[in-house]
């Protein structure tokens, strides 16, 4: 992708790394594993991000493969086999305990939190205002209309949690 | 434009996102504020709540260390995965001699490699070529091909594995389950395909694709198996009788058309966990 793979890759990591950080920590809830996110990331970049041809399209791929990463580790921690209609159910609100750095994005994403879990993934990366809502579409592979009514739905939804916690607060 | 469909588009937009702005969809519903007073005072309400918001989440600290931790792990993964010819390179320069003997020593093994990989290239298009996507060519091997459709399958799986999302009905029996599909003017297979006569049903969901609606019936076995159904020639999916499989995100889809639909059998596994249903 440049001349000198090395300077194209520091390149890369300087400019992504903190929005990608903070996409894992939205995601995972805790310090730890949003940087193993990022690292990984960028692990997985190093190996093969040779073969993104445009320039343009780096930030989606690396915000995908993040996400994938997410979603697959997430799916070995649970490794449903087999479900039933109560196992969905119990499922949608079995998520571990959460591990919330104090100071940090942490009523915004208390509200993110209470929003219904399908909703929750466009919002943080529409808040993050690092992509696109095409791009938000791409990363999370759904239909660009799809987004347009999750983003609108969720917002609303959002705006009501966050309203209630913020007068709470204060 | 209508003042609801401007309100939708107008939510895409970020506070301050010049990118945002600069998008056709969104910069023609800005311009409608000029005239609609209603739509300017809920945008500006809007923008002000999504400011809060974004500061908020924008306040998520980074670690210090973190930049320095990522460029050594990388460089370390980038070093491990150096493509062999780098090694070759290396190697050479290290060894290299005026002699004669030893460049042509190093000659014979640049050929040899040169030859070896033409030829894998050769025996790999050819094989590629003779079975294109087919029951003979393992699943994995295609999944980078996988259409769009089963990606967003594979997500829309996800999302019900992960208690994302629900089934709309449950029931044990399929008539039920057929019934309400068909009522909801979703597709259904004509006939249900032999592997799934063995299981269990266990409810079903609709799903809008592209503005074309599918539907999916979940069944219990060994494992849960999901039977999607489209209407074939709405679809972005080749169209073969040959059944063609995909792996994405672990799991593994088997697509085919009966009749006017294309159907498609889902599992959160291999490809021997889809046939070992048969």
């Amino acid at each position: 992708m440049s001349e000198h793979p090395d300077v194209n890759f520091e390149a890369i990591v300087s400019a992504y790394y903190q929005p990608l950080y903070r996409f894992g920590y939205s995601l995972a809830k805790n310090e730890p594993e949003a940087s193993d996110l990022t690292q990984q990331t960028f692990c997985i970049y190093a190996e093969k991000g040779d073969s993104i041809r445009e320039a343009s399209k780096v930030k989606s791929w690396l915000f995908t493969t993040l996400y994938r990463e997410f979603l697959r580790r997430r799916r070995k921690d649970r490794r449903i086999d087999s479900y039933e209609p109560e196992m969905l159910e119990a499922a949608s609100g079995s998520e571990a305990p959460q591990v919330y750095r104090s100071m940090d994005g942490n009523l915004a994403l208390e509200a993110l939190d209470a929003v219904d879990a399908v909703y929750r993934e466009p919002l943080i990366l529409f808040y993050l205002k690092d992509l696109s809502y095409k791009q938000i579409a791409e990363v999370l592979d759904v239909p660009i209309g799809t987004i347009m009514s999750r983003l609108s739905r969720g917002k609303a939804q959002l705006r009501a949690v966050f309203k209630q916690k913020t007068k709470r607060t204060t | 434009m209508q003042h609801d469909e401007a309100k939708s588009i107008l939510s895409l937009c970020r506070p301050e996102h010049r990118d945002d702005r600069a998008d056709p969809l969104i910069a023609a519903a800005l311009e409608q504020l000029a005239e609609d007073a209603e739509l300017r005072a809920w945008f500006e309400a809007e923008q002000i709540a999504d400011a809060a918001i974004a500061e908020e989440l924008g306040t998520i600290e980074v670690p210090a260390d973190l930049k320095p931790k990522l460029l050594a792990a990388a460089r370390a993964q980038r070093a491990n995965t150096a493509p062999e010819q780098v090694l070759v390179f290396q190697e050479a320069s290290a060894a290299q001699s005026p002699s004669r003997t030893a460049r042509l020593r190093w000659a014979g093994i640049a050929a040899m490699v040169a030859l070896l990989f033409g030829l894998t290239t050769v025996l790999q298009r050819n094989a590629q070529q003779a079975v294109p996507l087919t029951q003979a060519e393992p699943a994995t091997a295609v999944a980078a091909v996988a259409p769009d459709l089963i990606h967003f399958l594979a997500g829309q799986i996800e999302g019900l594995m992960r208690g994302e999302r629900q089934l709309d009905r449950h029931d044990d029996s399929i008539e039920p389950l057929t019934d309400y599909l068909a009522q909801q003017n979703a597709p259904i297979p004509t006939c249900l395909p032999s592997e799934c006569k063995q299981l269990q049903p266990m409810g079903c969901i609709q799903f809008d694709y592209n503005d074309c609606k599918l539907s999916l019936l979940c069944f219990k076995g060994d494992k849960v198996y999901h039977l999607i159904t489209a209407r074939a020639p709405r679809m972005d999916c080749p169209s073969t009788a040959q059944p063609q499989f995909y792996t994405v995100d672990e799991q593994t889809f088997k697509i085919w058309t009966a009749g006017e639909h294309l159907l498609i059998l889902a599992v959160q596994g291999t490809r021997e966990d889809l046939t070992a249903i048969l």
